[in-house]
């Protein structure tokens, strides 16, 4: 799966994308505020975004989010705060920060079962909660 | 001694009284509301001569008020003949200058004729002590305020650091070729996990110096449970006593000796897959805290790989040592039918 990370912190980042790599997947660019996030997504086309809530320059994750699902992109959170409330049609879950490596792979994988609606997806592992 | 009749007190010598008084004394008609009578605390106060106050009435000195409104204001005391009020509001002096004052208005009777007694006070002084005091509370509500923000934003960056720290020991971890090194490295990210954690309760609490402690606790025994019990079943007892709270300086290394704890009993108490059940209860009396973290699994205590606490492992120096620095007592029992650590911290 194609996979745009728009993550603040470098080192923080870059765990993410070697997880992912190792799973298989492809991270086509880690953003670290919104402008450069939504640039990356409108030329990379990800088919999913993991996004974290603080940004650079205070830039927000929840806009970024808001913007990504509305190009049709799936985002997951990434963050030490996830939003309480279901963001409707925003994102399809959050994975709270700090994230094991385990975690990571596994709340991707729940995200694309979730995001290709394939029946009967796997369960979130722990850290993880689902808004859809 | 021979006892002296006391004389009553003339009016004349009544008038005086009045005159010498530190209030300001006005006595208004109840029916053209012109000043009959204004002491010379008033006089002098508001800078008027006794001829000019006799062509005044109240609303001429009472800025706030107009002349319906002083009407309407006295009303109730002259439809019922008698009583007194007390309200507050502004004179205003011959030079325009202002000065606040509390009004004691009494309707008395004098030949018959309904007459007004206002006793007045300034109270500028106090209103303006009042409104000082308003401030600086408001000011040390803002102080505060900022220094919780402060706190929280500084207990957020920390977090945020500490995560920074375990995203490079996994990035080094995936980099050490021998497995016995990544272990190690695992059980350190594992343990500044703990850490970050507590600095995580820090910010979201209400709080932003301390921690709730059983509240932590549960996080902690869930997060372990759900991270260690690959193999098999665990079931969870937590009996933890609300409203026990403590600092930084206690937390984190409580918080690391109770994750030393329920980390072996998950990884040595419960192999090959056994169900089990594994608890902390924290409760407190008035001199200190305990915390008992206790499993039913097969006891654990003399393994020379394991993780007993009087051995040479690492987790064994990390309890050793941090309760020394805690200045609590380290309880233990093990047997076939389980293991039991208490922990008791003497409350500062």
């Amino acid at each position: 799966m194609k996979i745009l990370i728009v993550e603040d912190e470098a080192l923080i980042a870059m765990n993410i994308q070697d997880v992912l790599e190792e799973n298989g997947h492809e991270v086509v660019e880690i953003a670290d505020n919104e402008a450069s996030a939504l640039a990356a997504a409108a030329r990379l086309k990800p088919e999913l975004a993991l996004v974290d809530m603080r940004l650079v320059g205070g830039d927000s994750g929840l806009s970024v989010a808001q913007k990504l699902a509305s190009t049709g992109i799936s985002v997951v959170f990434a963050t030490g705060n996830c939003p309480g409330a279901a963001i409707e049609g925003v994102a399809i879950g959050c994975l709270h920060k700090p994230l094991s490596d385990e975690q990571i792979a596994a709340g991707i994988l729940v995200a694309d079962a979730r995001r290709r609606q394939i029946p009967n997806p796997p369960p979130p592992p722990p850290g993880m909660h689902l808004f859809q | 001694m021979p006892q002296r009749e006391k004389q009553p007190i003339s009016a004349a010598q009544l008038g005086l009284i009045v005159e010498d008084a530190a209030s300001e004394i006005f006595i208004f008609s109840a029916t053209d509301f012109r000043f009959l009578l204004v002491n010379r605390g008033a006089r002098e106060n508001l800078g008027y001569g006794l001829a000019e106050l006799r062509e005044l009435s109240p609303w001429d000195i009472k800025p706030e008020l107009t002349e319906e409104q002083f009407r309407r204001k006295v009303q109730p005391l002259i439809e019922s003949g008698a009583g007194d009020m007390v309200f507050e509001t502004v004179h205003r002096r011959k030079n325009g200058s202002l000065y606040d004052v509390s009004v004691h208005l009494q309707l008395l009777r004098q030949d018959g004729e309904p007459i007004f007694f206002a006793a007045i006070r300034d109270v500028t002084r106090e209103n303006e002590l009042r409104r000082e005091l308003e401030q600086r509370e408001c000011d040390l509500e803002k102080a505060l305020a900022g220094r919780e923000m402060l706190l929280q934003e500084v207990n957020h960056r920390v977090k945020n650091s500490l995560q920074v720290v375990m995203a490079l020991l996994q990035l080094h971890a995936r980099q050490a070729k021998e497995g016995s090194l990544r272990a190690a490295l695992a059980d350190a990210r594992n343990r500044v996990a703990v850490v970050a954690s507590i600095h995580q309760r820090l910010y979201m609490g209400g709080d932003h110096s301390m921690v709730d402690i059983g509240e932590f606790l549960e996080d902690l025994v869930n997060a372990t449970v759900e991270s260690l019990a690959i193999n098999g079943e665990i079931t969870t007892e937590l009996d933890l006593e609300p409203g026990i709270a403590l600092g930084i300086d206690e937390g984190v290394p409580l918080a690391l000796i109770v994750a030393e704890l329920l980390t072996n009993s998950l990884k040595y108490a419960f192999t090959d897959g056994k169900r089990g059940t594994l608890g902390v209860v924290l409760g407190s009396t008035d001199k200190e805290i305990s915390v008992k973290v206790y499993d039913d699994g097969k006891g654990y205590s003399t393994s020379a790989t394991g993780p007993d606490i009087s051995g040479s492992g690492l987790g064994s120096k990390i309890i050793k040592a941090l309760s020394r620095q805690l200045r609590a007592k380290i309880m233990r029992k093990t047997g076939p039918e389980g293991t039991a650590v208490t922990i008791i911290l003497p409350r500062n």
